[in-house]
């Protein structure tokens, strides 16, 4: 208002001058109290990291978030509250318990479980309950059955790396956007012993199923110890390379760099077959550890568009941490309505090798 | 259609100005009347009598018997009629090589009776022949004036017969000549230093402010010379960033913000050549040495049609030609550097050469948060060939090594510019002058940061743990460019109305990337990054305009900037329409309005979130289209009588194509698909600028306050939804205050504040993917950061405000002759404020998640010396 009036009179008057530079001295100076307080203004939202896939069990993990910065220690705790269920497109309802298997017990996740198989080229919702945090939804398609033909293995050197070349051609359906995602995973199996005695079987591998076993061998007594190879659940992840340029694993790094998976798209070659190939660390086919003894698993998923963006910003992700400030980190970006994670559908061609004498 | 109606205006401005500056008869014969006072009739008849003209007239015509009388400065047919036929009611014409004079009903159109002749040439200072630059030529009795152009050269049409006309120019003495004006004259002026000036130059307040002709902020090199110091170094760009609307954040590298716009918005123009990265010591100190600058000119809301590339600003530097008088030179030590300037007559005004040296000190007198270590060569020759032509020879190279080390930074910066340009002026005829250059630009950046990820150590006895490296690693990047150029530009002079402006230019751009390198050390071997193909791309642009002076108050400049492009298959054509128009409202205030469209094809691509300086060009491609600007400017000044100019200016820019900062990219994996990891998007600025400053008595001062919003938008980050530009800093404020204690003692302080910045942190920590599928990485060595930190939104936060106090205290001691030495001391950023401030989180599993706070200081509070010794 001030400069309106001295304008109007068409002259400066310096003292009003220097009262309005004083009043701007103030203002910023006043200004220059206020600090940076970082305290976001959020709750803590449930989370989902579920991948299903056709022909498969239904294994939600739900867990829930800690606000960054705030001073919490970040400990993550098992959601083991949650109300669960599944419905696929045509309306059905499969509700999931909480499974308190030994084989979840150190997931930073709470496991829900239920026995029915999942189908391909069916779309599925997803909802958690929670009686204190909001209830999230999402909803994913597994992708129709495809196919993998001519597949060859043949142990090569990548760039000095001992690898495992897998080739294999892609049978792509024409009626879908397809988004591929190569992995390969050692499953840790566990070794069980055991013997029968009197109709009861015993575990050779406790302190007591040993010493019954001895005891009876001692005795003569005619005790087969069986062997039997169990699945742990928990799987070692085996780097994987490529040379494909058609991968989108190229605008995520250089190509002599390892990745946790191999992304690819079907734009090119929609509807046809394609002929591809990666690469598999064997550094770890072999185990020499007894605990890391398992089953070499290559897996040719066709995904869930959501899922694949997901996996690959998760991918790009992996690779800056660390060489980028927090801030500067892709933040993958799921599809849980009023939460955090992913909820993907998958179709899975699975190829499985015996490295290790089990 | 729009474009083909711009074109074809042009070309009608320019056709019937040429039909009018051809327009000549027998009025502009010479003639000397006999009578200094008569009766119309007899000056009628003298000149039937004498002149071999023939005038025809009837008595009832016109009032034959009025009373003339002249003032002696008629010296042609037209002349004398226009005195003699002043206020008659008839019309002339012009038939069979005689004069009728016919009944008309309006008054005689006395204009149309005189010849008008050019008055052309230079404005030189007298004591080193230096062309002055925005000079004022100034015709007392008709009222007409010109200012120079940035070579010295003025245009002044005037009628034929005696003048009076006074020069005058910032810090020197008004000059004036009288002069007989009978043919195009070529008239060349010297004006003296006036040496009874204040210390601060003194504003020189006319009476009627001249029309605005263009929106660009000029600034003298010693203009604001006291607000300029940094550690004793006299940065004259600094100047430019106490303006409103533009922004130096030194530690963003190349730091120029300009309304909204990114660093690689702004064309640095040195002597006409581009140069990439104007800055020594990551933007806090200019190339630009005060001792061989002469005037900058900033362009940031009215871009003259002659320049493109650059979608925020142009900042336009000339330097001195050199000395063609005598030797002269300065030395100047300061407390972070040292520099020699001299120049001098190779031969007498003919031959004239300045260089100038600078470099930092190798070691430190101050504390220090940064290494620097740099030079800058600066060479000029000026050779005077004839008297209607010049040729200037200009080099420039710089180098900067800069180490930042400190408890949670280890980077290294490394950049260079080398520049040269052959520059030939030509006058030629009367109206016309033309400047026609061939440049070279290089430029190479070098850019790493050392990095390691702690985790935390296992309690010890007493319980106490530490944090032990894992692993840590370096990340750099390497690019070079070179520019090469060839351009004319043409000043045609039609009369003081009308200006036409004309040129083309020819430009390769070669940019060499390299691969952006991952290893355990910072690798500063430029030779040993894996250089990917050049990338090489050529522009043609030609421009036009008009500065047409529609009447005593009012003034437009109408123009169109085209250009072509062409990288590889990509082609683009772009039409840059400009137009800018000032009203004078009255003598102390000013209106004007610009619009401009401007189009850059190069991006510059870097990532000040990053901490280091990774700058990278890359050229416009059919997915990485040309970043383009239209922007609207209305503007307001006022001037006082006691030398308080005041002006306010409202904007507003829209940017389409921008590339800068896209987070979470990066640049130059292979060569293949560089472009796919550039995203781009557009973005808005607009604001309000207000601007106070008194350069006048003892006490100076300026003042600048900007109200500013600056928003980006790219598809796929923040949801889609628009966000506030890295530096969207809504207020900033510049004060200076600057008295004269006595005639060799002045002290000066500034104060700058601006509001924080935005930026980004994530909200959420949530477990890791593959750690809920109970997938483990043997090889992975960050098993304790196995989680995601998830955000929602982008610069959702901003930082605490920025705000410095420097203060500085300058004497000047005469000694014999020219000798003269000047002692500066100060403070620069007296209570130690810092110049950014980082954030980012901290936290492993099991550990607590916690913010980390950096504040950035260029320089702490850090006490200076300078002493300069000009010879």
């Amino acid at each position: 208002m001030q400069c309106a009036t001295f304008l109007d009179k068409n002259k400066f008057y310096p003292k009003t001058v220097y009262s309005y530079i004083i009043l701007l001295i103030l203002f910023a100076g006043s200004s220059c109290k206020k600090n940076f307080d970082y305290h976001p203004n959020v709750e803590n939202q449930l989370v989902v990291l579920a991948e299903i896939t056709a022909n498969d069990t239904s294994h939600i993990p739900v867990s829930q978030s800690i606000v960054a910065g705030s001073g919490t220690v970040i400990d993550f705790q098992q959601v083991n509250n949650a109300a669960v269920s599944i419905t696929d497109q045509n309306g059905q309802v499969r509700q999931l318990t909480y499974n308190t298997s030994p084989n979840f017990s150190g997931i930073p996740a709470g496991i829900y479980t239920h026995p029915g198989l999942f189908k391909a080229a069916v779309t599925y919702s997803l909802q958690v309950g929670h009686p204190s945090l909001p209830t999230v939804s999402a909803s994913t398609y597994i992708p129709a059955v495809f196919s993998i033909a001519n597949i060859e293995s043949e142990e090569e050197d990548f760039h000095g790396k001992p690898v495992l070349e897998f080739s294999f051609n892609v049978k792509d359906n024409a009626g879908e956007k397809n988004y591929y995602i190569f992995e390969a995973v050692k499953e840790l199996i566990h070794l069980f012993r055991y013997f029968y005695w009197q109709g009861v079987l015993y575990d050779y591998d406790t302190p007591e199923g040993k010493q019954l076993y001895e005891h009876l061998i001692d005795e003569g007594e005619n005790v087969k110890l069986n062997k039997d190879t169990l699945p742990t659940n928990k799987f070692l992840r085996l780097n994987t390379f490529t040379s494909d340029p058609l991968t989108a694993n190229s605008q995520l790094h250089s190509l002599d760099s390892s990745f946790n998976r191999i992304f690819l798209t079907d734009s090119l070659f929609n509807g046809q077959t394609y002929a591809t190939s990666f690469f598999i660390d064997r550094t770890f086919f072999k185990a020499t550890n007894p605990d890391e003894k398992g089953i070499v698993e290559i897996r040719i998923k066709s995904v869930d568009k959501a899922f694949y963006d997901y996996l690959l910003q998760y991918e790009k992700y992996k690779i800056d941490f660390g060489t980028m400030p927090v801030n500067q980190l892709t933040t993958p970006v799921g599809n849980i309505q009023n939460g955090l994670g992913i909820f993907g559908g998958s179709y899975m061609n699975e190829k499985k090798y015996y490295y290790d004498v089990l | 259609m729009r474009k083909k109606i711009i074109l074809l205006l042009l070309f009608v401005c320019c056709t019937s100005s040429f039909i009018y500056a051809q327009r000549k008869g027998l009025l502009s014969r010479s003639f000397q009347p006999q009578l200094h006072k008569g009766y119309v009739h007899q000056f009628l008849d003298d000149i039937n009598k004498r002149s071999g003209i023939i005038i025809e007239y009837s008595s009832t015509t016109l009032d034959a018997d009025r009373t003339v009388t002249l003032d002696g400065s008629e010296t042609t047919i037209g002349a004398v009629l226009k005195k003699v036929l002043q206020g008659q009611h008839v019309a002339l014409l012009e038939k069979n090589n005689k004069l009728i004079l016919v009944k008309s009903a309006s008054v005689f159109h006395t204009e149309e009776t005189v010849t008008t002749y050019t008055v052309f040439g230079f404005v030189k200072a007298q004591n080193n022949k230096e062309p002055m630059i925005g000079a004022s030529v100034y015709e007392t009795s008709t009222g007409k004036g010109a200012a120079t152009n940035p070579y010295g050269y003025y245009n002044l049409s005037l009628p034929a017969g005696k003048h009076h006309l006074e020069i005058s120019y910032v810090g020197y003495n008004t000059g004036s000549l009288d002069i007989v004006v009978s043919s195009n004259t070529r008239t060349d002026i010297e004006l003296s230093e006036n040496l009874e000036k204040m210390e601060m130059p003194e504003i020189v307040v006319v009476d009627v402010e001249a029309l605005k002709k263009n929106g660009a902020e000029k600034i003298n090199a010693d203009q604001y010379q006291p607000y300029n110091y940094l550690l004793g170094e006299n940065d004259p760009i600094r100047t430019a960033y106490l303006l409103p609307g533009v922004k130096n954040i030194p530690v963003a590298f190349n730091g120029m913000f300009v309304r909204g716009g990114g660093p690689g918005e702004n064309l640095f123009l040195l002597d006409g050549i581009p140069v990439y990265n104007p800055a020594h010591m990551l933007g806090a100190l200019s190339i630009v040495n005060e001792s061989s600058m002469k005037t900058m000119q900033l362009y940031k809301s009215d871009f003259p049609s002659k320049y493109g590339g650059a979608t925020s600003s142009v900042i336009d530097i000339y330097t001195k030609d050199g000395n063609m008088e005598q030797w002269q030179g300065e030395a100047n030590v300061g407390t972070m550097a040292g520099s020699f300037t001299i120049e001098g007559p190779l031969a007498k005004n003919k031959t004239a050469i300045m260089a100038s040296f600078r470099h930092s000190w190798p070691f430190q007198l101050y504390k220090k948060s940064i290494k620097p270590d740099f030079y800058d060569i600066h060479f000029k020759a000026t050779q005077l060939i004839a008297k209607n032509d010049k040729l200037m020879l200009n080099f420039y190279t710089g180098h900067d090594n800069v180490n930042q080390v400190g408890e949670n930074i280890d980077n290294l910066h490394k950049w260079g510019n080398l520049v040269g340009s052959l520059i030939w002026n030509r006058v030629i005829g009367s109206r016309s002058f033309i400047n026609t250059s061939i440049n070279m630009s290089r430029y190479h950046n070098l850019g790493a940061f050392k990095y390691s990820l702690l985790e935390e150590e296992d309690e010890g006895e007493g319980g106490e743990g530490g944090e032990v490296e894992i692993e840590s690693g370096s990340v750099g990047t390497f690019a070079s460019n070179e520019l090469y150029t060839a351009k004319s530009q043409a000043e045609i002079y039609v009369n003081n109305a009308w200006k036409i402006n004309a040129g083309a230019k020819f430009a390769h751009t070669i940019i060499k990337p390299f691969e952006t390198k991952i290893s355990g050390e910072i690798d500063d071997d430029e030779s040993s990054y894996t250089a990917f193909a050049p990338l090489s791309f050529n522009e043609i642009s030609a421009y036009g305009e008009v500065e047409i002076k529609a009447g005593p108050d009012f003034f437009i400049r109408p123009g169109l900037h085209f250009s072509a492009y062409q990288y590889e298959t990509y082609h683009f054509n772009s039409f840059q329409p400009r137009f800018f128009a000032a009203y004078r409202i009255n003598k102390f205030q000013q209106i004007y309005f610009s619009y401009n469209r401007m189009t850059q094809y190069l991006h510059l691509v870097t990532n000040p979130y990053l901490g280091m300086n990774a700058d990278i060009w890359v050229p416009s491609t059919d997915k990485l289209l040309p970043e383009q600007s239209h922007s609207f400017n209305l503007g307001y000044t006022y001037h006082s009588t006691n030398g308080i100019r005041f002006s306010l200016e409202g904007y507003y820019k829209e940017l389409k194509n921008v590339t800068n900062y896209a987070e979470g990219k990066t640049y130059f994996i292979n060569n293949e698909n560089w472009a796919q990891n550039i995203i781009t998007g557009k973005g808005w600025a607009y604001g309000l600028e207000l601007l106070i400053r008194k350069n006048s008595g003892k006490l100076h001062f300026m003042g600048a306050y900007t109200l500013a919003w600056s928003w980006r938008q790219f598809e796929g980050i923040n949801n889609d939804e628009k966000f506030p530009f890295k530096f969207d800093r809504r207020h900033s404020i510049s004060l200076g205050v600057d008295y004269q204690i006595n005639k060799r003692l002045n002290a000066t302080a500034l104060w700058t504040f601006s509001t924080g910045d935005v930026f980004s942190l994530p909200e959420y920590i949530y477990p890791d993917f593959d750690m809920v599928q109970q997938i483990s990485n043997p090889t992975d060595l960050l098993k304790d950061y196995r989680f995601i930190y998830h955000g929602s939104e982008n610069d959702q936060y901003r930082s605490a405000p920025y705000h410095r106090l420097d203060a500085n205290v300058k004497y000047q001691l005469s000694g014999q002759g020219k000798k003269q030495w000047i002692f500066s001391a100060g403070v620069y950023n007296i209570y130690g404020a810092a110049d950014q401030y980082i954030y980012d989180l901290k936290g492993t599993i099991g550990g607590v998640s916690t913010l980390i706070e950096n504040n950035l200081k260029t320089f702490d509070i850090t006490p200076y010396l300078s002493i300069t010794f000009k010879f």
